[in-house]
Order: structure tokens, then C-alpha cells, then sequence
């Protein structure tokens, strides 16, 4: 065993930690070194110093303790309400926000703050269903609803509009029908006495003829 | 001999309150002497362990049969002294203490060695943390190296070393103050 690893163990050997194998070899290295005995009699020296540190006595005062430990539960449960509190006006605020719909926006120029439904685009009221058909709806299923019976309904006016017009250009053609067989009756009609004007024009110049 | 400390920590967390208070007085005095070698001044052991009981009064009915009482009393006045050691700064020790009169006789030589005694435990104070508690487990509570291992989470092996450190530290420091082996020897 050498000075160093004789050193490591000093302490060791002094609070008799060491097994006897190890406590031997020391012991021998210590018989023949003398820096390593005043150093281990300096050591033994602390530890006699440290057994001359006062032995003070504890003095627990019961009934104080018993006091700050209830006020400590007091403090503690104190705590705890106001925490209590504070999360349960936290949490009515935020249902309150969220029952008025508050939404708040940072746009290019302007601050948007806004409650309530977002705002949907103006439409022209729609007569109601009819009786019996109303189903309960969300606001944008009720919109799109309106926008189909209002899909529906221009459908049918075009459809009725188309039909209109074919009734009109049928009375169109009858009439011109009747009109072109009349014309016609005119026309002969205008022939016969084209002729018979004719007629008479030769009967009158034969007449006029012979008076000569 | 009265009864044992789980019998009493049973009793105590069925209500009885007499339990406990045979626990204090059983334990009020190591506990004061713990505080006061790792703190190093007489003045804060009282509070300190006024700490330490209340802690555990209001730390009892969470206590579990698993771990050995005294351990896990040391481990609340270990943590009451290092909330306090956080909250000042330990002092070094005043010039004027630091010499230490050549003894008389009678109450000169009582004084004297309780002079020596206050200033060994502040050298002790001065200690770091992890060397003190090295110090005071192993030479004051007389615990062996496994049980301060269980107290500290820490390698038996490690503490050793620690110990033998701080008793290196502590000689060179007592030396420092003009107390050498001769005055132990007194």
C-alpha cells in the first residue's frame, strides 16, 4: 500500500469502516510511514473537535404548532376558494363569449368586433312551406331550402311562360289562317266584279258603238 | 421504553393526538441537534424545528409504512433547512471568533471548550452542502453509509468519498482558525 491510497482510507480506518484484511494493510503502512500517522492523527484530532460541538435540546411548543397548523389549513383552504372562484368566473365569461358569439379580428386598417350570428346576404322573403312540410332546420339548411323552392318556383313560371307562348303563337296561326282564306274570298270576290265591271264597260262601249 | 414509532404514527393517524405528542418528545432532540450541526448557529434551531414537527403534523396522515420513520424525519428537517439556507445566505464566521484564547483554568476552560465546540460547528456550516450532510450523517447521527445512501439518494460509494473529503476540508479549516489537534487534545 503506498501514501496515497493509504490517505484515501484514513477515514475509513478512523470511523472503522474498513474490513480487517484492509484495516491490517493500513495499520502496517502506518506503523512504518510518519506523514501518513501525523495525518492520521490530525484527523483523529477533527474528530475529537467535532465531539465538542454543543448538544442543544430541541423545545417544541405544542400548542403553537397545533395553532399554525390550523391557520396554514385555514390559508391553504382560503386558497383553494378563491382559485375556485376565479375558475368558475372564468368559465361563466367564457360561456357567456360564446353564447353571444363575440369574435374579434385584426384586419388591414380596421379592428372587426363582432357578436351575434355572422351576417348572411339579403334574400327576398320566401312564401313558407307548405303545411305539414316544415322540418326543423339550422339557419344555413333553412337558406338553402328557401334557395331551392325559389329555384323551383322560377322553373315553373318559365315553364308556364313557355306555355303561354306557345298558345299565343297557335291563335297567331289560326288567325292568319282565317285571315288568308278571307283574303282569298276578297280576292275573288274583288275578280267577279273586276269582270263584271268589265262586262258592262264592253256593253256600255258596244252601245255607245252602235249610237254613233 | 415506550411504544414504537410506527405504533404510534398508527395511532396518531386513527386521531389520537397523544400519539403524536409522545412522537415530539421522542424526537425533539435529535432533531434539534440534526438542525444545529448542519446550520451551524444555535439562534434558528428552535423555529427551525418548530418547522420541522409541523411539517410533519400536517405530512402525517400521507405517511406510508414503507420507508423507516427516522429516515423520512430526517428527510423533512433536511428540506426545512435547505428552504431556510435558500432564503439567507450562510454567513462566514465573525473575525473576533476567530481566535480562540489560551484556556485558564475552572469556568476559563468550560468556556473556552464551548467556544471551540461553536466554532467547530460554523467550520462545519461552511461546509457545501453535499460534505456536511456527508459529516453530520456519518460522525453526529452515527448513520452508516447504506442507511445515508437511503436518506439522500445517493451512492454509498459516492458518500464515502464525500466524508473523507469533508474531514480533509474540516481539519484544514480548523487549522485556519488556530485549532489544531492540541487543542482537541485539551
Amino acid at each position: 500500500m503506498n501514501c496515497s491510497q493509504a490517505r484515501d482510507r484514513l477515514a475509513e480506518l478512523l470511523y472503522g469502516e474498513l474490513d480487517p484484511e484492509k484495516k491490517s494493510l493500513l495499520e502496517k503502512h502506518l506503523a512504518e510511514c510518519s506523514g501518513c500517522r501525523r495525518e492520521y492523527r490530525a484527523l483523529s484530532g477533527v474528530r475529537q473537535l467535532l465531539d465538542q460541538v454543543p448538544v442543544p435540546k430541541g423545545q417544541i411548543d405544542l400548542s403553537a404548532l397545533y395553532r399554525e397548523a390550523a391557520q396554514r389549513q385555514d390559508r391553504r383552504a382560503r386558497r383553494w376558494r378563491r382559485l375556485a372562484i376565479c375558475v368558475s368566473g372564468a368559465a361563466a365569461l367564457f360561456a357567456f363569449l360564446a353564447g353571444l358569439r363575440l369574435e374579434t379580428r385584426l384586419e388591414p386598417h380596421q379592428v372587426i368586433l363582432r357578436w351575434g350570428a355572422p351576417p348572411t346576404l339579403e334574400v327576398a322573403p320566401t312564401p313558407p312551406l307548405r303545411g305539414g312540410d316544415e322540418r326543423v332546420l339550422t339557419p344555413e339548411g333553412r337558406s338553402v331550402a328557401a334557395v331551392e323552392e325559389r329555384l323551383q318556383l322560377h322553373g315553373k313560371l318559365i315553364h308556364a311562360l313557355a306555355d303561354d307562348i306557345q298558345a299565343l303563337e297557335r291563335q297567331e296561326r289560326q288567325d292568319a289562317g282565317q285571315l288568308q282564306v278571307r283574303l282569298r274570298a276578297l280576292q275573288e270576290q274583288n275578280a267577279q266584279r273586276w269582270l263584271a265591271i268589265n262586262r258592262t264597260l264592253d256593253a256600255i262601249y258596244t252601245l255607245s258603238q252602235k249610237g254613233e | 421504553m415506550g411504544s414504537p414509532d410506527p405504533e404510534l404514527i398508527a395511532r396518531w393517524q386513527r386521531g389520537d393526538r397523544a400519539a403524536f405528542e409522545v412522537l415530539v418528545r421522542r424526537w425533539q432532540d435529535p432533531v434539534a441537534r440534526f438542525v444545529y450541526r448542519l446550520v451551524g448557529r444555535r439562534e434558528p434551531v428552535d423555529d427551525l424545528c418548530q418547522e420541522v414537527f409541523l411539517r410533519l403534523y400536517q405530512a402525517g396522515p400521507r405517511y406510508r409504512e414503507s420507508g423507516a420513520f427516522p429516515t423520512w424525519l430526517y428527510r423533512i428537517a433536511l428540506n426545512v433547512v435547505r428552504d431556510s439556507a435558500r432564503r439567507r445566505r450562510p454567513l462566514s464566521l465573525p473575525l473576533g471568533e476567530r481566535e480562540v484564547s489560551d484556556g485558564g483554568t475552572g469556568a476559563d476552560r468550560v468556556c473556552q471548550r464551548e467556544e471551540v465546540g461553536r466554532l467547530v460547528a460554523r467550520a462545519v456550516a461552511e461546509l457545501p452542502e453535499s460534505l456536511r450532510l456527508a459529516l453530520v450523517l456519518r460522525h453526529f447521527e452515527c448513520m452508516s453509509f447504506a442507511e445515508m445512501a437511503r436518506l439522500l439518494g445517493t451512492p454509498a460509494g459516492t458518500l464515502k468519498s464525500r466524508f473523507a473529503v469533508a474531514l480533509n476540508r474540516l481539519r484544514d479549516r480548523l487549522q485556519e482558525l488556530g485549532l489544531g489537534p492540541e487543542e482537541a487534545e485539551e
